[in-house]
């Protein structure tokens, strides 16, 4: 055997030695989301089924694809006809507390704010920043060594901030003037309650499946409007190159189907379906660092889909 | 019956159920002060900021574990608030606050919780809803002048609460000190329409409170 054969061939041991040690260092622990050898990674908008302590921060932003909305007419004569793009940013923060090997608490707020944009007159003065608050409680109720199985319910205080501008001047014209009746931008408290159930199953050291359903009750982004029950589910799979080739190097792919309360009829919901992709880096179960890129595709009223193009940079601390 | 009397009518119903109990069960007494905002629809340029209010009434606790304890503590509630508007700056100023009036709103806050014991029963973590009845307001101007608010108040709030807290031990008597977050769920508005609002407003509860409770065990065994 040649030099360089044999040199390939020591170096492939040696990550082979180094993928499979850190497995089996992965199947004793228990610090970090790690079930049946492998490092599950988080995907910012899934709820992890793990009960333990961790700290998340994230950063992110992005922009809408070109918006046409509904061109306002009064009578025959078009008054407004708004386009153009949105962008915002995206800031949030959780922290959850494992209390008991089956219990944990957790609370988070996040932050999404308006960068910049290029509507023109009446939509620019639309909205600037919404804060929603989290707070939720998780319950373990099935694990084996494969196979996590928990329960999680959450309390999220939000707004919805709509900018309906025909109803605006239709307001105005059947009052014959600006009223805090009818605001042009409506920012309405909203507070919603979900349980949820989560499940993780490890195929291998390698490859790791997560899945989420999820109930929430929450209030009509119409004032007014009754309470619904909105219905998410979402589901994802991650390949760790460690176990595989050596690399520190995790790729997750998932898919989120969310309902949300409709701003044209309080009866009706709105779907949005968010496609996720993640890089992240996994040389230990105490620390993840990952990019994420997000395509959303949801209603934002009058029959009007908007695509929304976002990234993200995500880091958990886990205890 | 006013608000007072029916505390204290409570309080004797408990004290009397407590007299016969079992070692499984805690009684005692508990005291908190908080400071608690009403956030949502604010008329323009106004906004609700929290004060300090206090609170005081009953504990009772029943172990159903050695770690888990079902809790109830229906108290005395005051809440302080102080309405603010946002002078706009001119030529001469900058933008300044500065207060209206003071809201006080008085309730019978009856938290109903679990109260979880962590690192050798030391550390406790609690958690449960607080409902809010019997709720009365009053709004007083800068002038000293007095208005109601009852009407334009729900007279049920439901919120759900999160605390963690340290247990003091000695001998059958406990003492806990306890920080606990509270964020309400319903809304404290009854619906009335309010000059200045948008149609349909919605105020919530959120904030902090730092209790401490006193409960002796009841009965034989410790």
């Amino acid at each position: 055997m040649s030099t360089q054969r044999m040199l390939v061939s020591v170096m492939t041991t040696f990550l082979m030695c180094l993928g499979t040690a850190s497995a089996d260092n992965r199947t004793a622990t228990t610090i970090g989301p790690v079930l049946g050898g492998h490092l599950f990674q988080p995907l910012v908008g899934h709820q992890m089924p793990f009960v333990m302590s961790s700290t998340r921060l994230t950063l992110g932003g992005g922009i809408t694809s070109n918006l046409k909305l509904p061109i306002v007419r009064i009578g025959e004569r078009i008054v407004l006809a708004p386009e153009g793009s949105l962008a915002f940013i995206a800031t949030g923060a959780e922290h959850e507390q494992r209390i008991k090997e089956w219990l944990s608490v957790y609370v988070g707020v996040d932050v999404v704010g308006r960068l910049g944009t290029d509507v023109k007159a009446l939509l620019s003065q639309g909205v600037n920043a919404v804060t929603s608050f989290d707070l939720g409680w998780k319950v373990r109720a099935y694990q084996s060594e494969r196979v996590l199985l928990t329960m999680s319910l959450d309390l999220v205080n939000g707004s919805v901030t709509t900018v309906d501008v025909d109803r605006w001047v239709r307001g105005i014209i059947d009052s014959g003037g600006v009223t805090d009746a009818n605001p042009l931008v409506d920012t309405k408290p909203t507070i919603t309650a979900g349980l949820a159930a989560h499940c993780a199953y490890a195929v291998s050291p390698a490859i790791g499946l997560m899945a989420t359903v999820s109930g929430v009750y929450g209030e009509s982004a119409i004032r007014g409007g009754a309470s619904q029950i909105f219905l998410n589910a979402g589901a994802n799979v991650n390949v760790d190159m460690l176990p595989l080739v050596g690399v520190p190097v995790a790729t997750t792919v998932g898919m989120l189907y969310r309902q949300n309360p409709s701003v044209d009829d309080a009866s009706t919901r709105s779907d949005a379906l968010v496609v996720s992709l993640r890089i992240g880096t996994t040389v230990s179960n105490h620390f993840s660092l990952g990019v994420q890129l997000n395509a959303q595709n949801g209603e934002i009223g009058n029959g009007t889909h908007v695509l929304a193009i976002g990234g993200a940079v995500d880091m958990r601390f886990y205890y | 019956m006013n608000l007072p009397l029916r505390i204290i009518a409570l309080a004797i119903m408990l004290g009397g159920a407590c007299a016969s109990l079992s070692a499984q069960w805690s009684a005692g007494f508990t005291g908190y002060a908080q400071s608690l905002s009403l956030s949502g629809d604010y008329p323009d340029a106004q906004g609700i900021h929290p004060a300090i209010g206090y609170g005081a009434g009953m504990s009772v606790a029943y172990r159903l574990t050695a770690d888990l304890e079902l809790t109830l503590e229906p108290s005395f509630d005051l809440r302080h608030g102080d309405v603010r508007e946002t002078i706009r700056a001119t030529a001469a100023s900058d933008p300044y606050d500065t207060t209206l009036a003071t809201i006080r709103v008085t309730s019978l806050a009856i938290p109903i919780g679990v109260r979880i014991w962590s690192h050798g029963q030391m550390w406790m973590f609690t958690s449960g809803i607080l409902p809010r009845l019997w709720t009365t307001g009053t709004r007083i101007a800068g002038s000293g002048a007095s208005t109601s608010l009852s009407e334009a108040l729900a007279q049920v709030e439901i919120g759900v609460f999160l605390g963690v807290g340290y247990q003091f031990r000695m001998s059958r008597i406990r003492v806990m000190p306890e920080l606990r977050y509270e964020q309400g769920v319903s809304n404290v508005l009854s619906g009335t329409p309010i000059e200045g609002l948008p149609p349909a407003p919605i105020l919530r509860t959120n904030g902090f409170s730092l209790r401490v409770a006193c409960q002796y065990r009841i009965g034989g065994d410790e």
